[in-house]
């Protein structure tokens, strides 16, 4: 499966990315809350928020079920 | 296993090397080529970070290399002179110089070593789908053609082109490439070839190398061919510069650019650049070194507003005055007294229930259940003051602050004002990667001081670690800040932000002078100046501040509960009057600011809270509150950036700073405080 592309570092550009560079190889990657940039290891937020999680599939529109008849 | 495969390079040095400038997504290459498990361990000597990894090719099962990202193998840098050290040492059977397609022309150069080194390479062209968005197109094949090795383009991210990659690790050639230089640095290369060594790498790149002023390979030459002769080679550098007006390393650098411009015109096309955009004028000022200070000024300006006036003003009024102190404090005060019931009477503030209560002499019973009404809605209450200070007046000002700074993170100013502050950190020997862990403090000073672990000298780490704790004040902390800057004037703003730049740059540059050891050189990719996309900043923002909750809620509960205990054994008091000939004699602050600094231990910006809201209270004036700004800006890193401090630079260097820093701090704000009022200065 293809990695979900990263997300580049807001100070020099370089790749932001959760299973490769400096976090792929930490140790307490698990759970973590931060990003590191493999190059200048500006960290910062991983983009992901539990409200707007909760808030987008609230509003997601429901698909129908198609009717079995 | 075929015949070819047997015979090739890679069964006899069943490795594979990764080389390659920063940011062109070695790692991600890496982690698609091998398999789930990694190792990485320092280089030996050195604090660099070498990642291995395996996989297998053609039926061999081979190592990967993935090492530090280097724009010259001339190394300036440790990370240039270990992967230069590996290639040096560690012969592979494959090397895979992987490149930024977009910017084919930096890659080059490295590629021009490799060349020179004759090392058998193949040249990954990576990032294609961004280069094919900017409208950059590389013809492969005529470049192929050029360099006389195989070229390959891939996608590494979406695993594109990563088979053809692995097909030409199998059979790779030396690069036909040749860069002339002048007649004179062509004569001493010939000389040197003759005396150095033979090794897997070419002589003339070795010789160009030296010639280059590349003085990290002597000791691996005196391995190799003794005292003597690296003398000799000495000579004969010496006698060609003498030859040359300017310095020989720039004068191969500008026959090489040469070499590489005719390359890169031959096999690249790309759109003409767009000159004049106001986007594109602003991002110029906003690091030059004159015009780049009214733009700070300006960002500076309109972050007040956004997180000062708007956020510690409007927002912590809605929530502090209409939300906690009209109805969650009284309902929960209410809630406290009908669960434990204790003969007592609170005090009434234009007929809102305040925390504070008289009562009458108590049995032991009584007491009990006052113990924990007072735990919940007491003067250091759980929800009268953990609560109220986190969430009713911090949350709005890390929330607005943190919306501030993602904007500034977006909008491609970061980098920018990293080039603008390291020209004037430079002064005190402070250049190169250093910049980007003090921007960093700005967000949180106990991440920034992780990352000193990017910085290339231990002069560098120490030098950073003590100003990061010292001097430059996180997120949380600035917001705070900004908030008491609404009850001040310009001028006694002016004082807070001039006497901590003071402090910076005088203890920066007395720590530079006396910690011995060099300052690396600083090379950081411009991205263009941009709009923040909103989705983004949304999502981003929202990721801030739930981390903020999880993270600093807990500890402003825990804070809490210790002033709390603290108060509950008679000790709170003890602390206020012990400390109050310095917060009262020497700062000129009221006893009880004494709280606020325990507590910012805790959290910096939890005893900012506790100034602040001394000062909405209008408990201090304005030279107590710029005194007070001073002083907690100053003052002992928290809890966290404490530990940290200990686990990186170790418990003797970290003891010391703080032993350095609080008492500083508090001389500093006390000279501070008695001049300002033997000046007679009224905010």
């Amino acid at each position: 499966m293809p990695l979900a592309p990263p997300m580049r570092c807001p100070l020099c550009g370089g790749s932001m990315h959760d299973t490769t560079g400096g976090c792929g190889s930490c140790p307490m990657n698990s759970g973590c809350d931060m990003l590191c940039c493999e190059e200048c290891g500006y960290e910062t937020v991983k983009p992901r928020s539990v409200t707007i999680d909760f808030l987008s599939r609230l509003l997601r529109p429901r698909r129908r079920e198609p009717s079995a008849s | 296993m075929s015949t070819a495969v047997q015979d090739s390079r890679l069964a006899q040095h069943p490795r594979v090397l990764l080389v390659g400038n920063p940011n062109v997504g070695k790692s991600v290459l890496f982690g698609s080529l091998t398999k789930r498990y990694v190792t990485v361990s320092n280089y030996p000597g050195t604090t660099v970070t070498v990642t291995r990894g395996s996989t297998t090719l053609g039926g061999i099962g081979v190592q990967v290399l993935d090492t530090p990202g280097i724009n010259s193998l001339v190394p300036t840098s440790e990370d240039e002179e270990v992967t230069r050290d590996i290639l040096l040492r560690e012969q592979p059977g494959a090397l895979v110089q992987v490149a930024d397609a977009k910017n084919l022309r930096r890659a080059l150069i490295l590629t021009t070593q490799i060349a020179e080194l004759g090392l058998p390479f193949t040249l990954d062209l990576n990032m294609m789908d961004e280069a094919g968005d900017l409208g950059v197109h590389v013809d492969r094949a005529k470049l192929e053609d050029v360099l006389g090795v195989r070229v390959v383009t891939t996608v590494a991210v979406r695993r594109t082109g990563l088979d053809t990659l692995r097909e030409t690790l199998l059979d790779q050639s030396r690069s036909k490439l040749r860069v002339e230089y002048s007649s004179a640095i062509e004569h001493s290369i010939a000389a040197m070839e003759k005396i150095l060594p033979s090794t897997h790498l070419q002589a003339r790149g070795l010789a160009v190398s030296l010639l280059a002023g590349d003085a990290s390979l002597v000791p691996w030459l005196q391995e190799q061919v003794g005292a003597d002769v690296v003398r000799q080679l000495e000579d004969i550098r010496t006698r060609t510069q003498s030859q040359l007006r300017e310095p020989l390393g720039t004068a191969i650098h500008r026959h090489r650019l040469r070499a590489i411009d005719t390359v890169v015109r031959g096999v690249e096309t790309r759109p003409r650049h767009r000159v004049g955009s106001w986007l594109d004028t602003l991002g110029g000022w906003s690091m030059h070194p004159v015009w780049g200070v009214p733009v700070l000024l300006v960002v500076l300006w309109g972050m007040y507003q956004f997180v000062g006036v708007l956020g510690a003003g409007t927002l912590v009024d809605l929530l502090e005055t209409n939300v906690f102190a009209h109805f969650l404090s009284p309902w929960a005060t209410r809630g406290a007294d009908f669960l434990f019931r204790f003969p007592h009477t609170h005090l009434l503030d234009n007929g809102v229930l305040l925390p504070e209560y008289t009562h009458t002499a108590l049995g032991f019973g009584q007491e009990s259940l006052r113990f924990f009404h007072d735990l919940f809605v007491g003067p250091y209450g759980q929800i009268t003051m953990a609560l109220s200070y986190s969430i009713a007046l911090i949350l709005p000002i890390v929330s607005t602050f943190f919306l501030a700074f993602g904007i500034l993170e977006d909008s491609g100013y970061l980098p920018r004002l990293a080039v603008m502050v390291n020209r004037l950190f430079r002064s005190m020997g402070l250049n190169g990667k250093a910049v980007l862990p003090m921007v960093l403090g700005l967000g949180c000073d106990t991440m920034a001081t992780l990352t000193t672990r990017i910085l290339e000298t231990r002069k560098e780490r120490i030098l950073v670690t003590l100003l990061l704790a010292l001097a430059v004040p996180c997120s949380a902390q600035l917001g705070v800040i900004l908030g008491m800057m609404r009850s001040l004037s310009l001028g006694a703003t002016l004082v807070w932000a001039g006497c901590t730049l003071l402090v910076l740059f005088v203890v920066g540059w007395t720590a530079a002078k006396l910690v011995p050891g060099r300052a690396s050189d600083f090379v950081l990719e411009l991205p263009p100046i941009r709009w923040p996309q909103l989705s983004n900043l949304g999502v981003k923002t929202m990721a801030r501040i739930e981390w903020y909750l999880r993270e600093a809620v807990p500890l402003f509960l825990l804070g809490t509960l210790l002033l709390f205990v603290l108060e509950r054994v008679h000790f709170l008091h003890v602390i206020e009057r012990l400390s109050a000939p310095l917060v009262v004699g020497i700062l000129g602050l009221p006893e009880k600011a004494a709280e606020a600094f325990l507590i910012g231990f805790l959290r910096r910006d939890y005893g900012a809270a506790g100034l602040y809201d001394m000062a909405r209270e209008g408990q201090m004036d304005g030279i107590q509150l710029v005194v007070s700004m001073v002083t907690i800006t100053l003052f002992v890193p928290c809890i966290a950036n404490f530990l940290i401090m200990l686990k990186e630079r170790g418990t003797r260097t970290a003891m010391t700073m703080v032993a350095f820093i609080v008492p500083f701090a508090f001389v500093v704000g006390g000279a501070l405080n008695l001049s300002l009022r033997a000046l007679g200065v009224e905010f």
